[in-house]
């Protein structure tokens, strides 16, 4: 029996590896390993509240707002039921959306245009697409300095890029003048322009379709059209597909109420429910039984103690651990949340998918693309609403006794972060990253993971080539920072790049 | 090393090619890299045209150090950092290879190692990197010391890799007013926190004589990366401080140049981050803190900490995470008030750049008053250029290199 392992998974970045085995031309098994472990919830232990979110947000140097954001939500949470805090002023809150909106639309450029697209173009995949082409694509070049454009515009109000500061407890330190505005609304300007308006979408795809010419408004999308036409070809829709279970926390406040711009939403494969705060603390659960922790790391995430390491432990294989919603995976992503909001803007999924609220390696690019346009146009929305004379941050203390959650959504899906604080000192804290939720190993039950189960049964013509699986690893955007390690912003590729193939095109690389 | 990827490079000889970190010396932050974007190019083109052999790899990080390198906005340098970051081999991020063809790209002889997050010590599988040849998963701590005691210069990029950072911190009982082990025996390269020793001990020297090179920051800066390693790609050894950091990007004191210095001068003290006025009472660890970003700003010079009201938590020294906390407290009440604060006067009094400057005009006074006539002009130069931190050139092993 052939055994496949690829390791370094490259391009997703990290320390992660994926074995897979394969019999008759089939995958029959697939272990997703994390491979790395920092004990940053017992480090939290003893600190001061308010450094917490320092702490936490350097889990991750890709996903650096958004750890940051969801252990403020958790303090805030936790500080509101305390009776000591009444909320972050609305100038506050937008800012911050609008930093986290920056932030998806960088993540999912980068992903698109830099990590995931190339798998689809003429260099990798023979597929005519050379737009994607890695390092020489026209589309690929502009992309990089697109992204860069959006993390300028981020800096502005989060003062640098990985790792701003700028997020506090009751809100943001950051009290932007006209100017600054001004100056993201600048750097905003060229992706805009690159991406075009949203509704011009369908003609791009036709004209995608028809072969181009490459217009000159929106090639962004026209680009992103094209690779989804290519996926579509290579029969992405058939492939990566999940339990059809699917998790969103939601995010954005906007400029409205307390509800959510993204909803929060559960689908168990028939029906959409909303669950509340509490039936979330109450459903999830972390299995440890196949990785490197103690079985009493494991249980309901409020009532765990941080990860204690078993690096020795039998049957472990991950130091991912296994996190279940009613003892069920779940996938999470931007997919999770267009199903949680029940959106399929232009029919994406439906037409050239395998259905609006199913699982496959096509929707979720599909759904990435659909979120990046959308992120955008509220964007610009919510800048407009900033109003310069209004408070950013309200008063905070410390010092109070109480537990809180902070369900926020990162750009590859679903963040709680969870605190308990005595005295003020934090004397809990735990972390369950969507990077988890999608790429965690095995449970008791034998359960395998999502990405697992969307690899396993999986054929693979070429053993020496399995390139719809590394297509399908990359779809979930893993951020192994985020459990272990994270993707990168700029991929950087051979001019020549060979399909990915452990064992074939030793070409000298 | 194949010869094949050996062959002669076409450059100037090492003592020709630029020494950027001098050039810092003598220019405003930023400028050298727009400047000398060329030069630059050159020099990491000795690493993507098979001169010099470069590996990078990752331990315990975020790899935000990664990305930040990667929002450098030099367009006339982009292509060949692409390029140099596909041939730093073992930078898994950056791979275009998967799998085996990935792990065979990894040069067991590198000239130069790089080295991204801190490495776990006391559970070595905390963070691992492929396979040994028994197929069991290797261990970085073993890839780094294997691969560490081959280079020639072994460079750390970040505060993890440099003195151990966020998985090196400790878990704090502050009621009892104890800080506790970190979880995995962190470590960094040379450094335990501000203790010297870290995973290759104290008196560790490189191929080329030179310890560990430290590029810290949470993250690093990508401009000090880039001129750190150009410069020693062109085969220059940095003037390093005591925690082994190149002093002219990491003399001056985050203090002396920043914006609300003017502030601090004044009076003008905000209570907590955000409002108005210095920060140093809402915990700013800028009197600790040794960098250029004051001036150097970040993101393509757009801004920095400060600009958006956040104090600086120092996170270019060692053990950040324990001695400058809790971050925003006020001064008077936290660990480090009693710590010297050097720079009270003015920046230009005592920035530890100008003091060498100084000292060395004066040794080179000397030299010129005490020299027979006949002494060599080039020897007093080469005696004042090593007193200016010019350094000797790297011996590299591959010959071609230095005698092309």
């Amino acid at each position: 029996m052939p055994e496949i392992e690829i390791d370094p998974t490259t391009r997703i970045e990290g320390h992660h590896a994926t074995t897979l085995e394969v019999e008759d031309g089939r995958v029959v098994r697939a272990e997703s390993e994390m491979n790395m472990f920092r004990g940053i919830e017992s480090i939290t232990h003893g600190r001061t509240p308010s450094d917490v979110p320092q702490v936490t947000q350097m889990v991750c140097g890709v996903c650096f707002t958004c750890h940051r954001q969801a252990s403020i939500l958790a303090l805030e949470d936790a500080a509101r039921r305390a009776g000591v805090f009444d909320g972050v002023p609305v100038t506050g809150r937008l800012l911050r959306d609008v930093m986290e909106g920056l932030f998806l639309m960088w993540n999912h450029a980068v992903h698109l245009f830099v990590l995931a697209g190339p798998d689809y173009s003429d260099a990798v995949a023979d597929t005519g697409f050379d737009r994607l082409d890695p390092v020489e694509g026209a589309g690929y070049q502009t992309a990089l300095a697109r992204q860069r454009d959006l993390l300028q515009a981020f800096t502005e109000f989060g003062g640098r890029a990985p790792h701003p500061l700028t997020y506090a407890p009751g809100g943001v330190t950051a009290d932007p003048d006209e100017a600054a505005l001004t100056a993201v609304r600048e750097a905003l300007s060229g992706v805009d322009e690159w991406l075009g308006p949203t509704e011009a979408l369908p003609e791009h795809l036709e004209r995608a379709r028809d072969g181009g010419p490459v217009p000159e408004q929106g090639v962004g999308t026209y680009d992103l059209c094209c690779l989804l036409l290519a996926a579509a070809d290579a029969g992405a829709d058939g492939f990566g597909v999940g339990p059809g279970r699917f998790y969103a926390n939601g995010m954005f406040y906007g400029t409205g109420d307390d509800s959510l711009v993204f909803p929060r939403g559960i689908y168990d494969g028939e029906a959409l429910s909303r669950p509340s705060r509490d039936e979330l603390i109450e459903g999830i659960t972390e299995d440890v039984s196949h990785a490197w922790y103690t079985d009493a790391s494991g249980g309901r995430i409020d009532e765990a103690p941080a990860p204690d390491p078993d690096p020795e432990k039998a049957d472990a294989y991950s130091w991912g651990k296994a996190p279940r919603f009613e003892g069920e995976t779940m996938e999470t992503g931007p997919l999770a949340r267009q199903i949680a909001a029940r959106s399929d803007p232009f029919d994406l999924r439906a037409d050239l998918g395998n259905g609006v609220a199913a699982s496959s390696t096509f929707n979720r690019l599909a759904a990435r693309v659909q979120e990046l346009l959308a992120t955008r146009d509220h964007l610009l929305r919510w800048l407009d609403a900033v109003d310069l004379d209004a408070p950013t941050k309200a008063d905070w203390t410390d010092e109070f006794t109480g537990t809180g959650v902070g369900f926020w959504g990162a750009s590859r899906g679903a963040l709680s972060h969870w605190v308990r604080v005595e005295d003020g000192e934090v004397e809990g804290y735990q972390i369950v990253t969507p990077t988890t939720w999608n790429l965690s190993p095995r449970d008791a039950d034998g359960q395998p993971g999502v990405f697992e189960e969307a690899v396993e049964g999986m054929s693979v013509a070429d053993v020496s080539d399995p390139v719809d699986v590394m297509r399908t690893v990359r779809s979930f955007d893993p951020c192994l920072g985020c459990a272990v390690h994270v993707q990168s912003p700029e991929g950087s590729f051979e001019t020549r790049v060979e399909p990915h193939a452990p064992g074939g095109s030793a070409d000298g690389h | 090393m194949s010869t094949e990827r050996h062959r002669p490079v076409e450059t100037a000889r090492p003592t020709e090619r630029p020494d950027f970190l001098e050039l810092v010396r003598e220019r405003e932050a930023g400028a050298v890299v727009d400047e000398r974007a060329d030069a630059i190019r050159a020099a990491l083109s000795t690493a993507t045209r098979g001169g010099l052999d470069v590996v990078w790899i990752q331990g315990q990080s975020c790899t935000g150090c990664t990305v930040s390198l990667l929002q450098s906005e030099y367009p006339a340098i982009e292509g060949v950092l692409s390029e140099f970051r596909e041939q730093s081999s073992f930078h898994t991020t950056l791979m275009s290879e998967t799998g085996t063809d990935a792990m065979n790209a990894i040069s067991t002889d590198p000239d130069v190692l790089v080295v991204e997050g801190a490495i776990p010590t006391e559970i070595p599988r905390a963070a691992t990197l492929g396979t040994d040849e028994r197929g069991k998963r290797k261990p970085v701590v073993d890839w780094v010391i294997e691969l560490g005691e081959r280079a020639d210069v072994v460079l750390a990029v970040g505060t993890c890799a440099a003195y151990g950072g966020l998985p090196a911190a400790g878990r704090h009982d502050s009621r009892r007013g104890e800080v506790g082990t970190d979880p995995t025996g962190a470590r960094g390269l040379q450094f335990d926190g501000e203790e010297p020793g870290g995973v290759f001990g104290p008196d560790f020297e490189a191929g080329s004589g030179l310890p560990v090179v430290n590029v810290p920051g949470c993250p690093a800066h990508p401009e000090h990366v880039l001129l750190t390693l150009a410069t020693i790609l062109n085969g220059h050894e940095p003037d390093l401080d005591a925690l082994h950091r190149p002093l002219p990007l990491f003399g001056p004191l985050v203090h002396d140049d920043c914006e609300l210095r003017e502030q601090y001068e004044q009076g003008e003290f905000a209570d907590d981050p955000g409002d108005d006025g210095c920060l140093y009472e809402a915990g700013c660890a800028g009197v600790h803190a040794y960098c250029d970003d004051s001036v150097r700003l970040r993101n393509g010079g757009t801004a920095i900490c400060r600009d958006v009201g956040a104090p600086c938590i120092g996170c270019v020294e060692p053990a950040f995470w324990d001695r400058f906390t809790p971050f925003y407290e006020k001064r008077e009440d936290r660990g480090d008030a009693g710590l010297d604060e050097p720079s009270i006067m003015r920046s230009d009094d005592d920035a530890p750049t100008w003091e060498m400057r100084a000292v060395s005009a004066v040794v080179a006074c000397l030299c010129v008053l005490i020299a027979a006539p006949a002494l060599p002009v080039a020897a007093a130069l080469s005696a004042l250029s090593r007193w200016l931190g010019d350094g000797e050139p790297i011996s590299w092993r591959d010959s071609d290199l230095t005698e092309a």
